[in-house]
């Protein structure tokens, strides 16, 4: 493994990882009430004929 | 009529319920097979470069497309690729071309459970003894034999799973196709957003389990002291930066990441039509992508080419990459994991139990949106429209299953289904939401309810780079495959043993399309006399 081997698997690794913690630490951080609490859409009702 | 009320009031129960389902969706083989070997023959660690550029101007742009494209056809009451896209490009033509988005999954379901069901029956072979295959022996013979477990295994050998004395293999798929019908007629909160919920974690574990094995494997013969975890590590990831010079190599990282994170195969824009008005789309479509990568760069990145090249060496990882996924997959791996001793079997077992839950949580999102339109567009509950699909599938899988020699009948669909159709849906995709529907209005939409605000350069990059991005790597894609791929439909040149599987399989593609262009007509009328704004006039 060379020592620019090393720097492609690291920064990669950060990148994936980064992301995915920034992201679902997003996603847990909101209420999920705030997504229960929506009501469905009044199209839904009104499809079939 | 109250079963049709109760189909359309469906929706997902939890904001991380989707953004696993579309996470699971994308997340299957190609993550851990296809991805290193990719990278491992296009300038290693170099391969990066393209392929996060890839990510970033095509891959998470489409998908933002496609999320927000798919949550206001819920708000309209549409939940197929059909009717969303015939809002988005303003009429019919999109319609019609939102046909594709039905064909991909339900065409590629076909031959994706028959290969589903490879990985659950290599997982019993593991928990029930082993694969036969003798360490002490020379790897060639190794190789064979695995080779010759995998050639019975599938069918490969003669047409004909059973004929080829493989009954377990016809009994895997039945038990596969089961689960993923249960799981799909069950519906969108109660089977599907339940099964991924614990199958993605239980993923998670299995891929860290198998991944701490494989890094704290050192060097383990002796005698090759070179075949170290560090110098495999070192296979994959070493840069070879000439490879940056080749087009090849950014073909192959924008075709990696396309078929990677599932955009552009009508699963997406049938998953968001179940989100509600507020709930977020960027976020969410962001959180999936970056799951993806996770499974993808994170674990398929580390374990799979650094286990094959510490047990292997240099000459034989070679062969096995240009193996492909399947080769790598089925054939070198099992190799592999008979060098590890008696915690081989269970290594073995964790990770095709791993690949097995990928690939259900792949392909359940395959049948879902085909029973999603059946049930639009004919307007029938969900046991009649689900009976209809299993129909269609159980001929389409078994011819493929029937006609299985060489792979060719299944490989014919994959080229032209799953890979030629795949950058066109995109295509349309992004065209109509860019240019069609407008940059402005859309990014509008998408940010509704976000909890995430995209960047403002992706107005540009979503309506120029990203285009342009997927038109060049089309031609050039077709330039290097097409003349080949239709050349071999009609002169089986390099089969000439098995005429007619290729031809047999663009005639299961013709009539699976006709049917689905006949049945979009018949939604059309239907959608229209229910007063739905299937042409977009409407603003919402």
């Amino acid at each position: 493994m060379t020592a620019l081997g090393w720097v492609f698997l690291t920064l990669s690794m950060i990148f994936v990882w980064g992301l995915v913690i920034w992201c679902y630490a997003k996603v847990f951080t909101i209420p999920e009430e705030e997504f229960e609490r929506q009501e469905a859409h009044p199209a839904e009702h009104t499809y079939i004929p | 009529m109250s079963a049709d009320h109760k189909h359309h009031t469906e929706q997902w129960g939890t904001r991380l319920g989707v953004i696993l389902a579309v996470s699971g969706s994308a997340v299957g083989l190609g993550n851990f097979l296809r991805f290193p070997g990719q990278a491992a023959a296009n300038g290693g660690g170099a391969f990066m470069i393209p392929y996060f550029c890839a990510l970033l101007l095509v891959g998470i742009p489409i998908g933002w497309a496609e999320w927000t494209m798919g949550r206001y056809g819920g708000l309209k009451g549409l939940h197929s690729a059909p009717s969303i896209l015939g809002v988005f490009a303003k009429g019919g033509i999109g319609r019609y071309l939102g046909v594709i988005g039905v064909l991909i999954p339900l065409a590629v379901s076909f031959y994706y459970t028959y290969i589903e069901a490879w990985c659950l029956g290599y997982f019993w072979q593991y928990i029930s003894g082993g694969m036969g295959i003798d360490a002490a022996a020379p790897i060639a013979e190794q190789t064979a034999r695995a080779a010759e477990f995998y050639s019975d295994f599938t069918g490969r050998g003669q047409n004909g799973v059973i004929a080829g004395g493989s009954l377990a293999t016809f009994v895997f798929w039945v038990v596969t196709f089961g689960i993923n019908i249960w799981l799909v007629f069950r519906g969108i909160s109660r089977g599907i957003e339940k099964f991924v919920s614990w199958a993605m974690p239980i993923m998670a574990v299995c891929a860290v389990i198998v991944l701490i094995r494989v890094l704290t494997l050192g060097t383990p013969d002796p005698a090759h002291p070179e075949q170290s975890v560090v110098n495999g590590l070192g296979y994959m990831w070493n840069p070879d930066f000439k490879a940056l010079g080749n087009p090849q190599t950014w073909l192959a990282a924008a075709g990696q990441i396309f078929f990677s994170l599932s955009v552009g195969f009508g699963v997406i824009i049938n998953y968001a039509s179940y989100m509600k008005r507020k709930d977020d789309v960027v976020l969410s479509g962001l959180t999936a992508s970056a799951t993806n990568e996770l499974f993808e760069v994170g674990f398929g990145g580390l374990i799979t080419l650094t286990a094959a090249f510490v047990f292997l060496g240099t000459s034989n990882i070679i062969g096995a990459v240009q193996g492909g996924t399947f080769g790598l997959g089925f054939t070198t791996l099992p190799v592999v994991f008979a060098h590890m001793g008696p915690i081989g079997n269970i290594i073995g077992a964790i990770w095709f139990l791993m690949l097995f839950l990928a690939a259900v949580t792949s392909s359940i999102s395959m049948y879902q949106p085909a029973l999603a339109f059946i049930r639009e567009s004919l307007g029938w509950n969900r046991l009649r429209a689900t009976t209809l699909m299993v129909g269609i599938c159980v001929v389409g899988s078994a011819l493929v299953m029937y006609y299985s020699r060489d792979g060719l009948f299944w490989s014919t669909i994959d080229d032209w289904v799953g890979t030629f159709l795949i950058f066109v849906l995109a295509m349309v995709q992004i065209i109509c939401f860019s240019w069609v529907f407008g940059i402005d209005r859309g990014m509008k939409l998408a940010h509704q309810g976000s909890h995430a605000k995209i960047p403002r350069a992706y107005r540009f990059i979503m309506k120029y780079v990203t285009p342009t991005y997927l038109v060049v790597v089309f031609i050039a894609f077709c330039w290097s495959n097409l003349g080949s791929w239709v050349g071999s439909i009609f002169a089986d040149v390099d089969r000439p043993y098995a005429p007619g599987l290729r031809q047999g399989a663009m005639i299961l593609i013709a009539g699976v399309t006709i049917l689905l262009v006949i049945l979009t007509r018949i939604g059309e009328k239907r959608w229209r006399a229910a007063g739905l704004d299937i042409d977009g006039k409407k603003d919402d």
